[in-house]
């Protein structure tokens, strides 16, 4: 299988400043902080981790919303790292994001037809009618009644704004789309049609998503890869199935016994992560989970590890794995 | 938390710590009367942990503000019904008993902690208030006594963090701050409305390890709101399931997960993605929740019910009791159909 993106040691640092008269650099938040990945076409990557780990950025980045500080960003072949904002237009076609709070992303004075063409109006693409028909298809698509069109974002139900904003990522045919908490504002039952759709566009279309989710349950289901974040770093990718079946770093096992299981019977474990997450502006030196890690050992807080890959496809970053280290 | 140590007793009247009787709490709202809470009736036992659950508007929220009678009015109004704590009816209490009922016997913990922390005071300045107005006991003592409960709910850092404000402290921490000033005071119930909603699970996690282990060392009574099946089945001994504005089902939380009743808590269960079982397609319940403004006359449910009957939307089927503590309001379930 071809990856429709690739990305080489990505950087985004968002440099601090202190002082009004004399603003001075005194740091940065790293982010996003050395991440390799790559997506297949058509295929869902799930990217899991606590908020402010850099979940958001790494989308943006790669849809090239933000400038990358480091790094390189190859989709469909060719890179796109340093691409000037002319060149950049024609990428937004191929590119779309799909925001977590639908409520906050559509514009509440335009109508929902409005919204979903105003791609179309953007790349002047089609006429009048070709426009209007276009609109109609797109709102069928994701299961909005066209007739809705002349409504305003404030008369549809949270599902349904969403739905706008999925209609409006498609407009232009994209290849790949960043889906950055889609669900995650929704009810239950809601979130459950929005997954559905997804994956029935994602059929249709042959499209190539990134899955931004705090809830596994969910990224388990959407997902065929998962990769899970900390501190700006990608700490443990495996094809969604042997995921689960080993989850190998401390911290994916943290993560997946704090999640709680809707099922009475199942075993209350309970062994809580300690404190919360460290600053990205002052990452811990060696691994950046060794503060909160109840597997730590003697290299952890000194040398960084490197991800290796502990079974086909499955790669984890923790001296647990690291070659060359004893316990 | 672990239902096994629900401490769960009567006290030596055999009486219930609350008992909410046809409570209806209404809105007056552009699009009309808002049936918020509509003829609400449930009892929580003394160390009972009790969760509600249903999707957002389903009435949860006002259900809580009802009982602690902080219901802004206008727009709202508590318009019937009976709220017995203790034996006391507390919507017949004066305004000063009961704002000694919510400092000292009952707490609420909200899902955003900064709306309900006054941001331009420090944590100190707040949880020294918190023991102060409850007892004549010195700066002193008040300070040592905060102190002490931050430590407890295992925040750290504990000193230095009564000198700084709200905004200087992570969401869970904020949590924390509350349940320590909540359960300062050990309240004989504790109201938790979504109180790690806006958390990370690994937070989550320590927040409801947390509340596990206050209610153990004090005893209190547990209603926890959320809209989370996977909190409530690893938390909760009992289970009402809310819905526009009403009470669809309540049993054992084994009762619910394992043989719901009620169309809409199936539908609820069958919609989670199931980790062992690969399905294709989720099995979402078509359509959203309604607006409670333009309910129907009959099940808030009908309209997106999959085996409903001609005669629901015209009836509302009456809350009744199906065997022992399990109630359920359905036409499925009720002999006298119309
Ligand atoms: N524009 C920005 N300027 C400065 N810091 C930022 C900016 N955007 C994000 N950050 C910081 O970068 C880190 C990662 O944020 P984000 O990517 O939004 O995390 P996530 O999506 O995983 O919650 C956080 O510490 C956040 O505060
Ligand atoms: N201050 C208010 N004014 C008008 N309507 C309100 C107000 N507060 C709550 N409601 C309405 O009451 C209903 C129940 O709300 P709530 O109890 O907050 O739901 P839940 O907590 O289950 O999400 C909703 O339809 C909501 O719009
Ligand atoms: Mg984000
Ligand atoms: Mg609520």
């Amino acid at each position: 299988m071809t990856n429709l993106i690739e990305i080489k040691q990505l950087k985004k640092y968002f440099p601090i400043y202190r002082g009004v008269l004399l603003r001075r650099h005194v740091g940065d938040v790293r982010a996003v902080d050395g991440v390799d990945l790559s997506i297949q076409q058509s295929s869902t990557l799930g990217l899991v981790g606590e908020s402010g780990c850099g979940k958001s950025t790494l989308g943006r980045c790669i849809l090239r919303l933000i400038e990358p500080t480091e790094g390189k960003i190859i989709f469909d072949g060719r890179d796109i790292t340093s691409l000037k904002s002319h060149e950049l237009r024609d990428l937004r076609r191929d590119m779309q994001i799909v925001f977590q709070d639908p409520q906050a992303s559509l514009n509440p004075r335009m109508a929902a037809g409005k919204i979903i063409g105003e791609p179309l109006d953007v790349f002047k693409l089609g006429d009048k009618s070709g426009r209007h028909e276009k609109i109609n298809e797109l709102m069928e698509m994701v299961g909005l009644d066209p007739a809705m069109a002349s409504r305003y974002p404030h008369e549809f139900s949270g599902g349904q704004k969403q739905r706008i904003g999925v209609a409006r990522a498609l407009a232009l045919n994209p290849k790949f789309i960043v889906c950055d908490e889609p669900v995650s504002a929704l009810d239950v039952s809601i979130q459950a049609q929005i997954v559905n759709l997804m994956q029935e566009l994602q059929e249709k279309l042959n499209l190539t998503f990134l899955f931004i989710a705090h809830d596994l349950s969910v990224v388990r289901h959407i997902s065929d890869w998962i990769a899970v974040m900390y501190l700006g770093q990608i700490v443990e990718l495996a094809p969604t199935e042997m995921f689960f079946a080993n989850p190998s770093h401390p911290y994916t096992q943290v993560l997946l016994k704090s999640i709680p299981i809707p099922d009475p019977d199942a075993p209350a474990e309970y062994a809580p992560l300690k404190g919360d997450p460290p600053s990205p502006a002052a990452p811990p030196s060696g691994c950046r989970f060794h503060t909160r890690c109840p597997k730590r050992f003697e290299p952890c807080d000194k040398i960084p590890p490197v991800p290796v890959l502990i079974e086909n496809n499955h790669t984890v970053a923790c001296h647990l794995y690291s070659r060359g280290i004893t316990k | 938390m672990n239902k096994s140590n629900d401490n769960t007793t009567h006290d030596s009247s055999g009486e219930h710590l609350l008992e909410v009787r046809n409570l209806s709490t209404y809105f007056t709202a552009e699009e009309g009367i808002v049936k918020a809470v509509d003829n609400v009736t449930f009892h929580l036992g003394y160390g009972e942990t009790l969760g509600i659950v249903g999707e957002s508007g389903s009435g949860k929220s006002v259900t809580a503000l009802s009982i602690l009678r902080i219901i802004q009015d206008p727009p709202g109004k508590i318009v019937g019904g009976e709220i017995i704590f203790e034996g006391r009816n507390l919507l017949n209490l004066s305004g000063a008993k009961m704002r000694d009922i919510r400092g000292n016997q009952i707490a609420m913990i909200f899902q955003d902690p900064m709306t309900s922390l006054n941001p331009v005071l420090t944590i100190g300045d707040q949880m020294m208030e918190t023991f102060r107005i409850h007892g004549r006991i010195s700066a002193k003592e008040a300070h040592d006594k905060s102190v002490a409960m931050l430590k407890k709910v295992g925040m750290p850092l504990a000193e230095e963090r009564m000198r700084q404000y709200p905004f200087e402290l992570s969401g869970g921490m904020r949590q924390r701050v509350m349940i320590a000033m909540g359960l300062s005071l050990k309240p004989k119930l504790l109201i938790a409305d979504e109180p790690t909603t806006a958390l990370d699970v690994t937070i989550q996690a320590q927040i409801l390890e947390l509340i596990r282990e206050m209610k153990q060392e004090f005893g209190s009574a547990v209603i926890m709101i959320t809209h989370d099946l996977g909190v409530v089945a690893s938390t909760c001994s009992r289970v009402i399931v809310m819905y526009g504005g009403q009470i669809m089902e309540e049993g054992s939380v084994q009762e619910i997960f394992h043989d719901p009743l009620h169309p809409y808590t199936k539908g609820l269960l069958a919609c989670l993605p199931k980790p062992d079982e690969k399905r294709e397609r989720l099995d979402p319940i078509p359509g959203s929740p309604p607006g409670l403004a333009e309910l129907n006359p009959g099940c808030p449910f009908e309209e997106r019910c999959n085996v409903k009957m001609e005669h629901c939307f015209e009836n509302r089927p009456a809350l009744k009791f199906y065997k022992d503590q399990r109630r359920v309001a359905c036409w499925l379930f009720d002999e006298f159909k119309p």
